[in-house]
């Protein structure tokens, strides 16, 4: 292998490319999972193939394919070049590239327990316990839950002299329970991804939370909905992580900010004058991206530029600081990338996507926080989320919450919504609990670019509480 | 493109290999070109190529499926094999009926040969002509300009073989200048149809006229959406509602609602796979013949669409709107078009007293689906209508609405449809501009 990757490599070259990488990329999906029962999907993919990116001319082209025959490659260099040379025909400078040093490496996801060794029965037996704890009452109409693993083996070589071979296997869960009674319908999920093996399965204990799932559903049939006002909100950390994803992820992408993805993702709001001194949030407000810790959906070896895993400070006590960059957009300002590169199997082109983004934990506890709110909502587990494309105006809707009157939960709420902009938000933030409530939360559904690539990400949150925020759904 | 006999005989290569009661092949191809442009330079441009082959087999009444994108013999055997050993595992389904049966398709127009061989350099020559549309401004140019040959065949045991080859061009982009941005798209089956400098026009005419906006208060006005904009107002409907699986659980608008009056009388939307202002195609994933659905008629829901597996449940015949064979799917809808009326843009915004006219929607999302309610903000030209004229542009806003009440408030409805498709791609649809009495806009930005 490593002899045919050095010849097209040297072929591109010598066909006028200054640059060229080429990744491999094999991946493997086995899905299961139960309807109300049923098997409602069994199914295993197998997808192979590679990419192939070169500078030419100072413009980029890119080519790929599921075939890996010589003669596919020759053609597929070849696409390659000429799409890089037709690049070059709308250019005001030549793409330049941060340096980085070349890298002989491997990188392997540890695991305890190889998914890939775990019979199917056993999936099946877990699965039948999860639903049946969904179904335990007859008002739930629509009981669901799917087991799901991925391996993927990854190479990537450039021009510049790297050789990189890298192993992932990812696992995750997702349970959901429709609760209905006469015209109301009501829904209760969780999911959860990892980098790991079966083990972070078998540690999530989804029979015990698909009965609390369940028990939730159906006390929100008879719940009164969040009320339509301005109020203190403390945010579970399921939805302080989308939070994260949404208002804080996709804003430091640099190149959404440099307007790269303007006609479709959208651009950002925190543009390069605000890097340094921007206040951003409050002092409660630290948020890290990183790709180095254990089990994060955006823990690596290196990036899909060869460049090396790492942590940045993007949000320091609420002052922005740094962006996510690749290796282009970092040389447009003197820098180096911070090596946030990805692309979503071999047949995309890498661009910037979420590592781990994480926000530290504080040193409250989510019991501290209820106890010290007067009045307010606490709030849980996405339900629907609309952003500008900048990402300063936002709204999110909840499966639920709960009612807080002089410290304490009085009562469940149905049909939670809240809405601000990004960085009063962020700005508002008072209260953030501990290391203790921590949770690295596994998103494998990131999209963005045309086509859609979909990032698997994560985001470590922790509950926390944001004084005098909208809440309710006004429509 | 691999062409319909060699497609068709990877289909019975695989369906050889199966032993099961029942199976099913579907071979997907896709040879895509996209070039995208941001700061009036080409920044990303790809090509790729793809087939995945997709096993579905049943024995009783248990089904199993695997997918590969290897077409050597040893591949499909492997996934075939590999789909039938789920089935050992899979408990017996009663509500399985059978795969669908042998049909006939309609002839479908859909491969343009000139879009199909559109080239780098073509793609190019294209954005070149918008970017120096938008210099001429000292606007800046972004957009993409996609390219799309795809085959589909399907084939299986009852005797269903059945194929398609199209092709399709998507040329879209926004025209920006600081806080201001104009936008325009088009979809067509031949690319010889898209007039690149019209529709540059289009981008920067509508970039320069949103220049100099200023805030609006939130609130309920009457508004004037472009059919770019009526692509996120069906959107959530058809996503939540109009398949048979969600009536079948109850969590569907339409869920004992047929034959009464939903939406406004002006208002009838239908699903036609063959229609050839639309993306049309023959059949669905499972090769059923395309069925045209009404959906709405005269503000009366009157149907849903379905795949076999819901279809059975109910006793009926699938329409043809299976999006996949994986197992208990459902189906979509996937080629709607809604009636045109008697009015034009023009004369909406002449009827207007205080309204918002939007050109388009961005990261549109339903917080509560049984009512429909729809949220997302304006982009691209946001404009204050009144007594009767487009007095200035406006910061974007949030709409929060059920869409379910906009379309029982439907005041006027254009003449003039387009084939429209919203912002995340759910849905490429033949729709009107419309205007509604009332809108309620939430909240707004500062851009």
């Amino acid at each position: 292998m490593e002899r045919l990757v050095e010849d097209i490599l040297q072929k591109a070259t010598q066909l006028g490319a200054d640059y060229a990488d080429i990744r491999f990329v094999d991946r493997r999906l086995e899905s299961v999972g139960l309807k109300n029962g049923k098997l409602d999907n069994l199914s295993s993919t197998a997808d192979f193939g590679f990419g192939l990116r070169v500078l030419v001319d100072g413009g980029w082209g890119y080519a790929a394919s599921s075939e890996s025959t010589p003669d596919e490659m020759e053609q597929v260099l070849s696409d390659a070049i000429s799409i890089g040379r037709a690049s070059a025909r709308v250019q005001r400078q030549p793409v330049q590239l941060a340096p980085v040093e070349s890298i002989r490496g491997r990188y392997r996801t540890e695991t305890r327990r190889d998914p890939g060794s775990v019979k199917l029965e056993e999936r099946l037996e877990l699965l039948k316990e999860i639903t049946g704890a969904l179904r335990s009452d007859q008002r739930i109409a629509v009981a669901t839950a799917y087991l799901s693993q991925r391996s993927e083996h990854k190479l990537f070589a450039s021009t510049e002299g790297s050789f990189i071979t890298q192993s992932f296997w990812e696992v995750g869960a997702n349970l959901s329970c429709l609760a209905r009674e006469g015209a109301e319908v009501q829904r209760r999920s969780f999911s959860d991804y990892s980098q790991a093996g079966f083990e972070f399965i078998e540690e999530m204990n989804l029979p015990e939370q698909a009965g609390e799932l369940a028990d939730e559903a159906i006390q929100l049939l008879t719940a009164v909905s969040c009320p339509v006002g301005v109020t203190d909100m403390i945010l579970g950390s399921s939805q302080l992580a989308l939070q994260i994803h949404e208002s804080c992820g996709h804003p430091i992408e640099l190149d959404r900010v440099l307007g790269q993805e303007a006609s479709f993702a959208g651009t950002s709001f925190l543009t390069t004058e605000k890097r340094g001194s921007f206040q951003y949030g409050s002092p409660q407000v630290t948020i890290v991206a990183d790709s180095i810790t254990s089990g994060g959906l955006g823990t690596f070896g290196w990036d899909d530029e060869g460049v090396p895993a790492q942590e940045t400070v993007i949000i320091d006590q609420g002052r922005f600081e740094n962006y996510l960059m690749s290796r282009e957009t970092a040389s447009l300002f003197g820098l180096t990338s911070n090596g946030t590169v990805r692309a979503d199997g071999w047949q995309n082109i890498p661009m910037i996507r979420m590592n781990n983004i994480s926000l530290r934990p504080g040193d409250w506890t989510l019991e501290e926080i209820i106890r010290d709110t007067k009045r307010g909502v606490l709030l849980d587990t996405p339900k629907s989320w609309s952003l500008d494309d900048r990402r300063l105006n936002f709204h999110f809707a909840q499966e639920i919450g709960w009612e807080i009157e002089d410290g304490a939960i009085t009562r469940v709420l149905k049909n939670s919504a809240y809405h601000d902009m990004t960085p009063h938000f962020w700005n508002a933030c008072d209260a953030v609990a501990g290391k203790d409530q921590w949770h690295l939360w596994g998103l494998p559904g990131c999209a963005k670019g045309e086509p859609v690539q979909i990032a698997h990400v994560a985001h470590g949150a922790v509950p926390a509480r944001f004084r005098n925020i909208k809440v309710g759904v006004d429509a | 493109m691999i062409g319909r006999e060699r497609a068709l005989s990877l289909l019975e290569q695989a369906l050889e290999a199966s032993q099961a009661d029942q199976t099913e092949i579907r071979l997907t191809g896709a040879d895509l070109s996209l070039t995208r442009f941001a700061q009036s330079v080409i920044h990303q441009n790809l090509s790729r190529r793809n087939y995945e082959l997709s096993v579905r087999v049943i024995r009783g009444k248990r089904v199993g499926s695997a997918v590969t994108n290897r077409l050597d013999p040893a591949s499909i055997k492997d996934a075939v094999n590999q789909a039938m050993a789920f089935t050992t595992y899979a408990e017996e389904d009663p509500d399985f009926v059978s795969l669908p049966g042998p049909a006939q398709y309609a002839e479908v127009d859909n491969y343009c040969p000139a879009t199909a061989g559109y080239t780098a350099e073509e793609r190019a020559r294209d954005v070149g002509t918008i970017v120096e549309r938008a210099d001429r401004e000292g606007f800046a140019a972004f957009g993409s300009h996609t390219i799309e040959q795809t085959e589909i065949a399907v084939a299986n045991s009852l005797g269903v073989r059945a194929y398609t080859a199209s092709a399709s061009a998507y040329l879209r982009t926004v025209i920006s200048q600081g806080d201001t941005s104009g936008y325009a798209d088009y979809y067509d089956r031949d690319v010889s149809q898209i007039d690149v400098a019209a529709l540059a026009d289009e981008a920067v005419s509508r970039c320069a006229a949103a220049r100099g906006a200023g805030p609006v208060e939130p609130g309920v006005y009457e508004a004037i959406f472009l059919p770019y904009a009526v692509a996120d107002i069906i959107r959530f409907p058809a996503y939540i509602g109009w398949n048979g699986l969600a009536v079948q659980e109850g969590r569907s608008f339409m869920a004992g609602k047929f034959g009464q009056k939903l939406v406004g009388e002006n208002i009838t939307i239908w699903d036609d796979g063959l229609d050839p202002r639309g993306l049309a195609t023959p059949f669905d994933a499972e090769g059923v013949p395309k069925q045209r659905v009404s959906i709405i008629n005269r503000g009366v829901a009157e149907g849903v669409v379905y795949d076999t597996y819901s279809a059975n449940l109910e006793g009926k015949e699938s329409t043809g709107h299976a999006y996949t064979s994986r197992w208990g799917r459902g189906a979509s809808p996937s080629n709607m078009v809604m009636a045109g009326g008697d009015s034009s843009v023009e004369e909406m915004i002449a009827s207007t007293k205080r309204g918002i006219l939007v050109t388009r929607f961005h990261y549109t999302h339903c917080p509560d689906p049984r009512r429909v309610v729809m949220t997302g903000t304006t982009r691209d030209g946001t404009f204050l209508i009144e007594d009767g004229k487009i007095v200035r542009p406006v910061f974007n806003l949030r709409i929060e609405a059920s869409v379910l009440d906009l379309l029982s408030d439907v005041e006027l409805i254009s003449r003039e449809t387009k084939l429209s498709r919203d912002w995340w791609g759910s849905f490429v649809s033949v729709l009107p501009a419309i205007k509604v009495r009332q809108c309620h806009f939430s909240s707004g930005t500062d851009f």
